[in-house]
């Protein structure tokens, strides 16, 4: 794990270190005039960064505008997709560095200072977005705790887990003190033969066949609609760059994780 | 998702002020915001125009379709036309609320523009409701809904994706005919 993020890592601290000169400068008038020339070593460092998230194999670049508006898709996918997608990890620690970053200058300002409202009105919004996504996907690992660590337990190791290692954490254990209350509340009082919990038939599992608003993000050829019905009525279409569109979660689920289809 | 939701990512669209303060740009985590001279206008997002309108800081230039002229222009089409026609603004129905409440002193004839909202926002939930109705009986597997906002969208969310999950359900379990 360790391994897998320092890169990403190295690379929030650079955004922060370009960007400090700026913020940092909420104290004090004349070191606010700095900013200017910071805005512009800020923009040629930002060219100069390493790629911002590991497993996305294209290189990127970042900007916090950028980052807020990738946390903000990322909360409207995980809405509204029925399964647990794949954690942002990079997006996420990035973005509390940036509110900690921010609550330090807060800080740091002089009481009474016209711009410290504002900064704070910024923060909250920020902090509602994040929150709100990590009480999401909470909320569906405690839906599906066994089918998702089942899952996660399953999954090739080349393949990044969904779960980031603290909700991986809360899984397990949520999980356990589950099955741990179901057995001392009425398993234990059952015959013998009806105490087995039979977690493969009994596991709740998204349900991936929910309807689903959608917005493509690029054009898409050959999406294949299985009616899933007796008759096998199929159909393929093709999706052009910003259409909307209502159908199952199913034939796109692959196109949300690639982030060419964006849920709304 | 809850309509306050559909406000607040609305509420990051731009909107013209024109400030009667003078500062230095502020460096917000969302992108560098003025400077401010007073009474030249600058975007700032619409939470920032709120914050700034409600404690008499600017006044608001509001968005050029904000008029009773266009206004009416857009409800026309919209009435003759069979499908959606495209909005101004993705978030026309939240702007405008939002600016209505902050700030009725700074659209002109507000009390029209209230209306005409009010009646192509009628006009299109009375649409949405018959091609939802087309669409149902239709038995599609998908339908394509351009032009329809994330608003609209959410106010028949619930029903139809619900109605259509169960319709998924039921023909699932219809035996097979032919044979």
């Amino acid at each position: 794990m360790d391994n897998e993020y320092s890169n990403v890592i190295s690379s929030i601290r650079s955004i922060n270190t370009d960007e400090s000169s700026s913020l940092s400068s909420n104290t004090n008038e004349e070191e606010y005039n700095h900013h200017t020339n910071g805005t512009e070593a800020y923009s040629t460092h930002t060219n100069g960064h390493d790629n911002f998230d590991e497993d996305e194999d294209d290189e990127e670049e970042i900007t916090p505008a950028e980052l807020i508006e990738k946390l903000q898709q990322s909360w409207l996918n995980e809405k509204f997709s029925p399964e647990l997608l794949e954690h942002k990890t990079a997006v996420v620690e990035c973005i509390i560095e940036q509110i900690k970053h921010m609550e330090n200058n807060i800080r740091s300002a002089k009481k009474g200072d016209f711009r410290i409202a504002i900064h704070k009105l910024e923060l909250d919004r920020i902090k509602f977005l994040l929150y709100s996504y990590l009480r999401i996907r909470i909320k569906k690992i405690e839906q599906f705790a066994s089918s998702i660590l089942e899952e996660d337990n399953r999954r090739p190791s080349n393949i990044r887990s969904k779960l980031s290692a603290e909700e991986y954490a809360y899984a397990s254990e949520y999980l356990k003190n589950v099955r741990a209350h179901l057995t001392a509340s009425v398993l234990e009082h059952l015959p013998s033969n009806l105490q087995d919990l039979n977690e493969a038939v009994t596991m709740p599992r998204p349900d991936l066949d929910k309807f689903v608003f959608l917005r493509t993000m690029d054009n898409i050829k050959g999406i294949l609609i299985d009616d899933m019905t007796n008759d096998g009525r199929n159909e393929i279409i093709d999706m052009d760059k910003g259409d909307l569109y209502i159908m199952r979660y199913n034939p796109i689920k692959s196109y949300v994780n690639s982030g060419e289809v964006q849920l709304i | 998702m809850d309509n306050e939701e559909v406000e607040f990512i609305a509420e990051n669209e731009l909107i013209t002020i024109i400030p009667n303060f003078q500062y230095k740009t502020f460096y917000l985590i969302g992108g560098d915001i003025g400077p401010f001279e007073p009474s030249v206008p600058t975007q700032v997002p619409l939470w920032l125009a709120v914050h700034f309108r409600q404690r008499q800081k600017c006044r608001i230039e509001c968005p050029s379709w904000i008029s009773v002229e266009k206004l009416e222009e857009i409800m026309n089409n919209e009435k003759s036309s069979e499908l959606f026609t495209q909005m101004p603004n993705a978030h026309y129905m939240e702007i405008t609320n939002v600016l209505l409440n902050c700030a009725p002193q700074d659209i002109p004839r507000a009390d029209e523009v209230k209306t005409l909202i009010k009646d192509i926002w009628d006009l299109r939930i009375a649409k949405l409701r018959s091609s939802m109705n087309e669409f149902i009986k239709s038995e599609s597997l998908h339908a394509k809904v351009n032009n329809l906002t994330l608003l609209e969208i959410n106010t028949v969310r619930n029903l139809l994706t619900k109605t259509l999950k169960e319709l998924h359900n039921l023909k699932q379990h219809v035996p097979v005919t032919d044979e």
